[in-house]
């Protein structure tokens, strides 16, 4: 195989840790809306304020969290792994910018009310579209691995 | 795997179905019916030329590179294309 | 005097890229006639020069395989187009050049572009542009579609081909072979209409290799037996010694392997794309990475879209009341409001997701992805009876089946075809939400969101079993589906002006053609809901209707109401909302929760029979629009109509089997 770029041990590590969180975001999520919808709907069940609405937006986050800790091979210097870092951050920053343009739309539709004559709130900021707001755990964790995955971009593009 | 089983291996001829990712081998034939057999060609699957297993969901699809490209086959086609692996390696 | 330049080339190499280029994005999209292959023409204008330009369809070879083939073929022959651009894969050459080869044996006057020549380099191959143009004997000029370097001198050299009509190589065959192909041009060339209308040599190779449509033409000619003697398969296998097909397939890249050393430098090493394509297409994670991103596009198309269709909505209502408040006359006032604009807003609610839909799509497109996701999802679908490329039409029924019915033409085989169409009405289309969400909402209490989930789901595993029904039961579909062979083409970052492209083009289709039809549809509903004018709701037109209809759906637990709704739901789903409104005499404009109070009032569905009604939304036949496309894509009433009647038995048998089950579970 190609001879061992320089992917540095820290990315790898981190790339684990952000696996890790997702894995657990996505695990409470899926969870918890799984409770919220099929076997007691009137209970609104839910964890460390994630949100208990979403049932494939917790699997999603299952999924990246997997593809994340796939990385694992990379610690034996297998460059191969590194394009499970790429895809990581390629769903992560994907759905970040998702729940952020919703967040948007929601904004936009508060306008919206606002030019119709109801009264200007915030709530959209917190209180979003079928779990997206700003709180949501998906779009700050995307912040924090679109940079690895900039640098793993770098690495590959430099032949 | 035993270095006896590798030496039978290696001179007959096999469909491309049986390699494992990452081996190459040479086209021997294509058994088929004439128009799936002309499509093949036409993708550069010809006697004679070299492919190489990219990546293998068997049974389901495979990847093979071929004359520089990436073509998808779907299962049941991997059987009809019959290969030799190469003596020396 | 106008040029006729043709453009051809292997799918995935930006021919759709530089046909935008050269026509700056103006193009008259039709079909090709009595086919449903998209025909894309297009003008310019070129120091003086007038220049028509035609996108024939991808191809990787010229034979009579498959519809896409022939009509690039015909058309060459045929039309004689003064010249024909062959878009080439710089960092693919070895396969782009086949097509090459082909199209300079069928004499056509040929430019080669050599596009992606930025991709080229950046893998480190060198290509030798002069040694290349020497050794094919035509021009070639290094383009990059997406940055628009080289369409000028691609022109020129257009230009000067067209004025020009050079000389061209031809691919020596080996002494064996010529002998055998002069006998056959002999007495070829002794049929004086045959040989006038296309190349001679041309028709005896094809004549050689049993290529289809040669063969047809050589039965009509009164050579017949001559031609056909003298190349008869036997011999020629003994001649050549294998099969012709093969023989020709073969000298041609021996050709090109022995043109590549000289023109082209570098190795291929671990690219992006390789490193991307151990994720995606890993055995476990490529399915749900998939998923993943499906997900992702439907969050894109319909959450982030809602405000637009919102605005959409207001706007037209109140331009409807603004408008209609100037006139005292009130049939016309209604007749504005409601009828008309209470229409345009119905279609054009609809633009917002479905544009979404669209960009999304091309985006997963244009970037590669979705080659890779036919290849993870084929295990699958294959298992299920359909096509590998099958969920690429599904996804899209998912926004709207028009375009879903429509996409099916990516699937080769006739068969699978078919039964994808069948299947896609099941894919819940975005027309029919607004409908669960009415439903689900005013008889559904805390399950409202559960309820919409589940009819996609429902949706989905019914299309799984009767896909898996279809294909044991009826004979035409008996045995396996056709097997996959798709090219995975490199990533590369969509461009943007292109994706929009896309997006427009399928986006502005829904409009022609479903638009059209739920426009009036909505008035239709106006007007019997309105007239006999004047006169209170249960003595009109509508309701008189509704209660003919009544008995056929009263096991169901409809009574007349829903069945006009379900009426009105066959000619569009997005009338549905409206005509409750209506029924409920709250004027089609009214909020949503307006009429889930007067459901709930007046009892119009329990839980259980609402959900039976969500169900029989779901099943059967989306629109007319629909139905339509189904009979333009498989050309045939038999299918048309079976599609129809299917939905509708299965949907009674649903919507029947659920009550059934509530009553025993003891709901009413």
């Amino acid at each position: 195989m190609k001879p061992y770029k320089n992917v540095r041990k820290s990315m790898v590590i981190y790339a684990i840790i952000l696996g890790g969180i997702y894995i657990v975001v996505g695990l409470v999520e899926f969870v918890t809306a799984f409770w919220n919808w099929f076997i007691e709907p009137e209970g609104n069940l839910s964890f460390l304020g994630l949100p208990s609405d979403d049932l494939f937006g917790g699997f999603v986050a299952l999924v990246i969290g997997t593809v994340f800790l796939g990385v694992a091979p990379l610690w034996k210097t297998k460059y191969k792994s590194i394009g499970f870092i790429l895809v990581g951050t390629l769903l992560s920053v994907t759905f970040g910018a998702i729940y952020l343009l919703i967040v948007g739309a929601d904004g936009f539709e508060a306008y919206l009310a606002y030019l119709s004559g109801e009264e200007w709130t915030w709530k959209w900021l917190t209180a979003g579209t079928a779990s997206s707001n700003l709180l949501r755990p998906e779009i700050w964790l995307s912040f924090l691995s679109a940079p690895l995955g900039y640098m793993a971009l770098k690495i590959v593009k430099t032949k | 795997m035993s270095t006896s089983w590798w030496r039978t291996r290696k001179d007959r001829k096999i469909p491309l179905a049986m390699l494992s990712e990452n081996e190459e081998a040479t086209i021997v034939e294509i058994r088929g019916g004439r128009g799936f057999v002309r499509r093949l060609s036409e993708l550069g699957f010809t006697p004679g030329t070299r492919v190489k297993i990219l990546v293998s969901h068997s049974p389901g699809p495979t990847l093979v590179e071929i004359k520089g490209s990436r073509i998808a086959l779907g299962k049941g086609l991997v059987m009809k294309i019959i290969v030799k692996l190469e003596a020396c390696r | 005097m106008t040029i006729k330049i043709a453009l051809i080339g292997n799918p995935n190499v930006g021919k759709s890229l530089i046909f935008n280029n050269l026509t700056g994005g103006r193009a008259h999209v039709g079909n090709w006639p009595g086919k449903t292959v998209e025909r894309k023409e297009g003008k310019c204008i070129y120091r003086g020069e007038v220049v028509e330009i035609i996108d024939l369809p991808g191809t990787y070879s010229l034979t009579a395989h498959s519809i896409d083939e022939l009509i690039a073929r015909d058309y060459i022959v045929e039309e004689k187009p003064d010249v024909v651009i062959d878009i080439v894969d710089a960092s693919n050459l070895e396969r782009n050049l086949y097509l090459t080869l082909q199209l300079l044996e069928l004499e056509a006057n040929v430019v080669i572009a050599l596009n992606k020549y930025d991709v080229a380099e950046s893998l480190g191959y060198r290509i030798d542009v002069d040694t290349l143009s020497k050794m094919l004997g035509v021009q070639v000029v290094p383009t990059v579609a997406t940055t628009k370097e080289g369409m000028k001198e691609l022109m020129e050299a257009a230009i000067e081909a067209a004025k020009e009509k050079k000389r061209k190589v031809i691919l020596n065959y080996g002494k064996a072979a010529e002998e055998l192909i002069s006998e056959i041009k002999k007495a070829i060339l002794k049929d004086k209409k045959l040989s006038s209308k296309y190349p001679a040599r041309w028709l005896a190779i094809k004549v050689l290799e049993e290529d289809e449509e040669v063969l047809k033409k050589v039965e009509k000619s009164p050579y017949r037996n001559e031609i056909l003697d003298s190349s008869m398969r036997s011999r020629a296998r003994e001649i050549l010694g294998e099969d012709p097909e093969v023989f020709f397939a073969e000298s041609r890249y021996d050709f090109i392997s022995k043109i590549l050393p000289k023109v082209l430098i570098g190795e291929k090493p671990l690219t992006l794309s390789d490193l991307l394509d151990m994720v995606f297409l890993n055995k476990y994670v490529g399915i749900p990475i998939f998923l993943a991103f499906w997900w992702a596009l439907f969050r894109f198309t319909f959450d982030v879209s809602a405000p637009l269709s919102d605005m959409i909505d207001t706007l037209f209502s109140h331009l409807g009341k603004t408008l209609s408040s100037m006139t005292t006359n009130e049939q016309l006032a209604s007749f504005v409001a409601d009828g008309i604009f209470g229409g345009l807003g119905g279609v054009l609610v609809f633009l917002p997701p479905i544009f979404f839909l669209f960009f999304g799509l091309s985006l997963l497109e244009d970037s590669g992805y979705l080659a890779r996701a036919a290849f993870v999802m084929d295990r699958i679908m294959y298992k299920l009876g359909l096509h590998g490329k099958s969920f690429i039409p599904m996804l899209l029924g998912f926004g709207c089946n028009i375009p879903g019915v429509m996409a099916t033409r990516i699937i080769d085989s006739e068969k699978d075809r078919i039964l994808t169409i069948l299947i896609n009405p099941l894919m819940s289309c975005s027309a029919r939400l607004p409908v669960y969400i009415l439903i689900g909402g005013a008889v559904l209490g805390s399950y409202a969101a559960t309820g919409t989930y589940v009819m996609y789901m429902l949706g989905i595993v019914l299309a799984i079993i009767m896909a898996l029904l279809f294909r044991r039961t009826i004979p035409y579909f008996k045995g396996k589906p056709s097997p996959l062979i798709l090219e995975l083409p490199m990533y590369s970052k969509p461009v943007l002006k292109s994706t929009l492209i896309h997006m427009w083009e399928r986006g502005s289709l829904f409009l022609k053609k479903a638009g059209t039809v739920i426009f009036t549809g909505i008035i239709i509903v106006w007007f019997l809901s309105s007239h006999p004018w004047g006169v209170p709701l249960e003595k009109t037109y509508l309701a008189v209707f509704g209660r003919d209809l009544e008995p056929i759906f009263r096991p169901l637990g409809f009574d007349w109401r829903g069945a006009v709704a379900l009426f009105f739901g066959f000619i569009a789903k997005e009338i549905v909302v409206g005509s409750f409104a209506v029924i409920f005499g709250l004027g089609e404009k009214s909020e949503i929760e307006e009429i889930q109070k007067t459901i709930r009032s007046e009892g119009v569905f329990t839980p259980l029979t609402g959900l039976a009604f969500m169900a029989f939304t779901l099943i059967y036949i989306p629109c007319i629009a629909t139905v339509g496309a189904i009979y333009k894509e498989t050309n045939s009433w038999k299918w048309t109509l079976f599609s129809v009647i299917y939905g509708l038995i299965l949907a009674y048998l649903t919507s029947w089997i659920i009550i059934g089950i509530g009553h025993m579970l003891g709901y009413r």
